[in-house]
């Protein structure tokens, strides 16, 4: 449900980077991490159903996710998190913290320059 | 073609109004929870044990989230305490500018303790700041021990966890150390108090830890 509050967050910071360039948008990539909540197909579906008949229509998405990382507080091993189990697997320390796994960022916007 | 780099956070705009709401409660000096669980985890009757112990020493509000109805927020009202109601019309989570705008309706200057009770719901409130101090995940024993597992993102920020509902305890095949075990492996610093808010049990205790947070918290810095 949230989803469609992104897509239109998303779809807003696209408008003010391309601030009525003239061109046509072919792809924007996105960085969401796998503990951010939010689910790609239901991204995808409403920013489509957003973008319909808008200079955005037909933009597709790109989505990078990266795995978080896990930090060990006792041993300092950093390790990519698979499984959503929160246990360093070299000490079995709890005293961790995690990078990278909520992220929900907008890295770029690959456009067609219209022709003059 | 051309690649243009744009390295912003989708949910920037959010995030900046939680900030302005931030900064007004902590010079006001006011502590901030925002309560979130799944619906009927007992947010609201958590709030009608805490408000009676606590408005002698605090002067307390609450902002009341509904997808629907202001039954909730009459609920509290009937305690004697402004209550500003956010009806989302179907909208999963609160957001900062919805807060913003109850807060607005509230006599803040007057305030110490402000509890924000979300939208029954542990996965979308998750990701959205609303500018307040600690996050408190209430969750009930009916609803089974691997909740935190299931829904990391609200556990793991999450400062407090209440497991509310022990007095059903004695009728349901629910592990408390089980329980416990799930959320510490989500979040080890989360510190977890089992309460009733049919016999009171436990609420003292939840009540104690509100306060030593609320002397750490940077708006104690304000009074």
């Amino acid at each position: 449900m949230h989803e469609l509050s992104i897509a239109r967050n998303l779809i807003s910071i696209v408008k003010e980077t391309l601030h009525d360039r003239p061109c046509r948008v072919k792809a924007v990539t996105l960085r969401i991490g796998r503990l951010s909540n939010v689910l790609i197909d239901s991204l995808e579906f409403g920013f489509s159903a957003l973008t319909a008949g808008t200079e955005l229509e037909g933009a597709r998405l790109v989505v990078h996710q990266p795995a978080p990382l896990l930090i060990c507080g006792a041993c300092g091993q950093e390790t990519i998190l698979n499984e959503i189990e929160f246990v360093c697997p070299h000490c079995g320390s709890m005293n961790i913290t995690v990078k990278g796994g909520d992220d929900l960022f907008v890295e770029s916007i690959e456009v067609e320059e219209d022709a003059l | 073609m051309s690649v243009i780099t744009v390295e912003r956070k989708v949910l920037e705009r959010n995030d900046a109004v939680a900030q302005e709401n931030r900064a007004l409660l902590q010079t006001n000096g006011i502590f901030s929870v925002n309560l979130l669980s799944s619906p009927g985890s007992g947010k609201t009757a958590l709030l009608e044990q805490t408000i009676p112990r606590l408005k002698q020493e605090a002067a307390i509000a609450v902002i009341e989230g509904d997808v629907q109805t202001d039954l909730d927020a009459r609920r509290i009202e009937a305690l004697g305490v402004p209550t500003a109601q956010i009806i989302t019309g179907g909208g999963c989570h609160l957001d900062a500018n919805l807060v913003k705008k109850a807060l607005a309706t509230l006599p803040v200057k007057k305030l110490d303790l402000l509890f924000i009770e979300n939208v029954g719901n542990l996965v979308c409130p998750a990701g959205y700041d609303l500018g307040e101090d600690i996050k408190v995940v209430v969750i009930s024993v009916t609803e089974g021990e691997e909740k935190p597992l299931k829904y990391p993102a609200v556990f793991r920020n999450a400062a407090i966890c209440i497991v509310n509902k022990i007095d059903l305890l004695p009728f349901l095949n629910f592990s408390v150390e089980r329980l416990k075990s799930n959320a510490h492996a989500v979040n080890p610093q989360l510190q977890i108090v089992l309460t009733s808010c049919t016999t009171g049990e436990g609420i003292d205790e939840w009540c104690n830890l509100l306060r030593s947070l609320r002397r750490k918290a940077p708006s104690s810095a304000s009074v």
